[in-house]
């Protein structure tokens, strides 16, 4: 099962939305770098994504919100194949919330659609 | 005689049940002030984390925007961790969702244009993130009250 785990494959610190401003930091550059192909590739093969978002010094929401939330709203996929192909995993209870924020944002994308 | 012993021992015993007894009193004392610590700081990291939310938020100039978006993001962590530890000395009848409860905090308060806002003011923004912190600062003070009923106590100690 693929695995993506923020904190040891992209940042330690991700910061906020557009790749101009943030550069490799931001949650553009997660999307488009780092979880758009690893969706893709799990989608392909019929798997599942996991990506854990324990390890980080936090998250801005706003961070959240452009990775998981823009795979919608930039037409990448719908929320279907997000919820068939991609889990969202919080080991320590602290990043709880997080996750619960990722949630919240691929729905909210996905009721804008 | 033979009572002088027996009164030497019954003063001896009840010295000892005494001091027990003080001992325990004091423990139960000491916990209960720790328990009820961890929650009035909890609630002054959700203040603070507020206060410089409203203070980003309101800024008019870009000067002394990454510093306040560090320390906003530095102290979400100390909230989610607080509540973690928190939530691990609670009955499992108390321990609520606390992500659920937290959520729309952290949402209202680094969501959205956060990092990449222009230098206009947005006193809206600021006003929602008082609102949401009173809204699960009231949540957690309903908590902590009743937690810190007589008969939850003895969760704390032991």
């Amino acid at each position: 099962m693929p695995m993506l785990n923020i904190a040891n494959d992209f940042s330690k610190t991700p910061a906020g939305r557009s790749a101009n401003l943030h550069g490799e930091h931001s949650g553009e550059t997660f999307r488009d770098e780092k979880l758009w192909p690893m969706l893709q590739q799990a989608m392909k093969s019929n798997s599942k994504l996991t990506v854990t978002l324990d390890g980080t010094a936090g998250y801005p929401a706003s961070f959240l919100d452009e990775a998981f939330g823009g795979m919608i709203r930039k037409g990448y996929c719908n929320r279907d194949q997000i919820q068939e192909h991609l889990e969202i995993q919080a080991v320590s209870p602290s990043y709880e919330v997080y996750r619960k924020l990722v949630i919240r944002y691929i729905e909210e994308a996905a009721s804008c659609q | 005689m033979i009572r002088e012993p027996l009164t030497i021992l019954t003063t001896l015993f009840s010295f000892i049940a005494g001091l027990f007894s003080s001992w325990v009193m004091l423990i139960c004392a000491l916990r209960v002030h720790q328990f009820s610590r961890r929650f009035d700081d909890l609630c002054e990291s959700i203040h603070k984390a507020a206060d410089l939310g409203v203070d980003y938020w309101l800024l008019d100039s870009k000067d002394g925007m990454p510093a306040l978006e560090a320390r906003i993001v530095g102290h979400q962590q100390l909230i989610t961790k607080s509540l973690d530890s928190l939530g691990a000395r609670l009955r499992r009848s108390e321990r609520r969702d606390w992500a659920a409860l937290l959520a729309p905090f952290i949402d209202i308060l680094s969501g959205d244009e956060f990092m990449e806002r222009d230098p206009e003011p947005n006193p809206a923004r600021a006003k929602q993130v008082q609102y949401e912190m009173a809204e699960l600062v009231a949540k957690i003070t309903e908590l902590q009250t009743e937690s810190l009923k007589i008969h939850r106590m003895l969760r704390v100690i032991f």
